[in-house]
């Protein structure tokens, strides 16, 4: 069930869609199976919580680059859930913390992602992402390995992260 | 217009490579375990009574036996070889039992122990390595009036009881004559005494005031006849006047301080506990500054605090060693003109090594030397708690935004039957 973050299973029968699979076709991308969407060299700083397994995954940045090739575009959506069946939205950025000046560009990308969710077609993603009382953090800063960390908890950079809903940048995620 | 040769910096000696000292112990105090390799600045960072002021007394102890034996000698003080009087005199009233039978201590690679210390060593060596700036500095000052160290009591801190006899020196005979004390004694170069104009003493001029037969320190205000008593001076200044009375003590006209017969008979060491006591950021940068220029004279300089500014200097001049940054970072960071002396300061700051050790509540002493922000160990990235809680704060406003921004889901009003 390519293109719905659905599984093929073993016997030829196909795992019903997730919810995150179908909320991305709505939105017109293509989702790839748990965290593939994801690059390589990332995946292994994504680690699902216990009892959490991923549901699916898209390259938002690839899928919007013909189209808004100047804009400041996020990178991921992670989708994420229970056995119960609940499904939620992780918006994953891998990026460089070696400056402050990071927090101007992150900021610029979360600030495109938000208004990506109010437009109608990400009304499922929207959905999934605000969750009254959800269980972890919508938006995340993955730090990238290669550079230093150069932005420092009670520095102005990092209160103008808080109060835009982003949190510190992170060497690890554990999702939800 | 101040002697030339007084408002000139000295140039620095070339520094000697040589192994860090290094100071192992094990079940001292509260201290279980640590291992401290001592940088050209070492910062100790750690919550209360986890042993830091126990660690670096034990290190002056262990740096300066001999001389120490001597003040208590000199002072009429003989402990007859009995460590537990000579702790209690040393470390302070209920403190003997810092040294246990578990406890063991290495120092510089040889074995030592601690009760040992208790009696002098046959050495002829008797200047001191090492100046100490304690914590209850503040006490070396009541009323403004300065005490030797014959005036405090048995129990009482060897630390502070020499540090205050070193100010009381200063200031009734160093500076006694004089009358000024700051800013005029020249001791302090443009570029360091500016900031502590600017933002310690608001343009206000301290003294010795020898009314009543007794010289005191005195705040002087403009267009004020009598100067301002002791205790209307702001926490902040009257824990800072005795710190830069050390640090005066500290930068005579000559290179380092002689405490001996020759050159090399000098201070090597300053310890100073919690620099930042009741000053405003502005005020502890220039403090910061202060240290900078200890360094720059070749002293190996050894912190406690609680402050995440000073933290904030240690990493930024470890980040600018790393990118190969100019003196112009280290100027920036202080807000400082391009001046022969700012830059000699800066360029020095960049020449030199620097460590961070984490003292834990259980116990043990960690290396968060690298202050990254973003480690997975959080003692380094939350810099031994210091910026914990700004972590956990910026955390719930991040969390309390995303959750503001979940909207309310709207229900369908069904239609009235007038409508239909």
């Amino acid at each position: 069930m390519a293109g719905t973050g659905g599984k093929r299973l073993n016997k030829g029968a196909i795992q019903k869609p997730s919810a995150f699979g179908l909320a991305a076709h709505a939105a017109g991308m293509a989702a790839s199976p748990g965290k593939e969407a994801v690059e390589g060299s990332y995946r292994a700083q994504i680690v699902s919580a216990p009892g959490w397994q991923f549901t699916g995954s898209v390259d938002v940045d690839t899928h919007f680059k013909a189209t808004e090739a100047q804009a400041h575009r996020w990178d991921y959506g992670i989708g994420i859930g229970q056995a119960n069946g609940q499904e939620l939205e992780c918006w994953v950025e891998p990026h460089s913390a070696s400056s402050s000046r990071h927090v101007g560009e992150m900021l610029a990308k979360l600030d495109w992602l938000k208004r990506k969710l109010e437009t109608a077609p990400f009304k499922k993603l929207r959905a999934m992402t605000y969750v009254p009382g959800r269980t972890g953090h919508p938006f995340y800063w993955l730090r990238t390995l290669s550079g230093e960390c150069r932005i420092t908890a009670h520095g102005r950079e990092a209160r103008r992260l808080a109060k835009s809903g982003l949190r510190m940048p992170a060497q690890h995620l554990t999702l939800p | 217009m101040p002697p030339e040769s007084a408002n000139k910096a000295p140039a620095p000696r070339r520094p000697r490579k040589s192994k860090p000292p290094r100071l192992q112990v094990k079940h001292l105090g509260p201290i279980q375990s640590a291992d401290v390799s001592f940088k050209d600045l070492t910062v100790i960072v750690g919550p209360q009574a986890t042993g830091k002021s126990i660690f670096l007394q034990t290190l002056k102890l262990l740096v300066d036996r001999d001389q120490i034996h001597q003040t208590f000698k000199h002072h009429g003080m003989v402990f007859n070889d009995k460590a537990d009087a000579f702790m209690e005199g040393y470390f302070g009233r209920g403190l003997s039992g810092v040294w246990g039978a578990q406890s063991s201590m290495v120092w510089n690679g040889a074995s030592v122990a601690l009760p040992d210390y208790a009696k002098p060593t046959r050495s002829k060596t008797r200047h001191e390595r090492m100046f100490y700036i304690p914590a209850q500095r503040v006490m070396s000052l009541p009323g403004g009036v300065s005490q030797n160290f014959g005036q405090f009591n048995y129990g009482d801190p060897y630390t502070l009881r020499a540090f205050s006899g070193a100010v009381h020196d200063l200031i009734q005979n160093e500076f006694g004559a004089k009358g000024e004390l700051f800013p005029g004694p020249n001791r302090l170069n443009e570029t360091l005494r500016k900031p502590i104009q600017t933002h310690l003493f608001g343009g206000n001029r301290l003294a010795i005031d020898a009314k009543d037969f007794t010289k005191r320190v005195g705040l002087h205000v403009k267009g004020q006849a009598e100067p301002l008593g002791f205790l209307s001076w702001s926490a902040g200044q009257r824990e800072f006047t005795p710190m830069l009375m050390g640090v005066y003590w500290l930068c005579p006209t000559t290179y380092r301080r002689k405490t001996g017969h020759t050159a090399d008979e000098c201070i090597e060491w300053v310890v100073i506990e919690e620099p930042e006591m009741g000053l405003h950021p502005q005020g502890i940068a220039a403090v910061l500054l202060l240290i900078l220029e200890l360094m720059r004279r070749g002293y190996k300089v050894v912190l406690s605090t609680h402050s995440p500014v000073v933290l904030d200097m240690v990493w930024a001049l470890q980040e600018f060693k790393k990118l190969g940054s100019t003196e112009a970072s280290v100027r920036q960071i202080f807000e400082l003109a391009a001046t022969p002396d700012a830059k000699k300061i800066a360029e020095s700051a960049l020449t030199k090594d620097y460590g961070v050790y984490y003292f834990d509540r259980d116990g043990s002493v960690r290396d968060i030397s690298n202050l990254d922000p973003g480690a997975i160990d959080t003692a380094e990235s939350d810099w031994g708690g210091i910026s914990g809680f700004a972590t956990r704060t910026n955390n719930a406003i991040a969390d309390a935004v995303a959750a503001s921004e979940v909207k309310p889901q709207r229900r369908r009003k069904a239609p009235s039957p007038e409508a239909a």
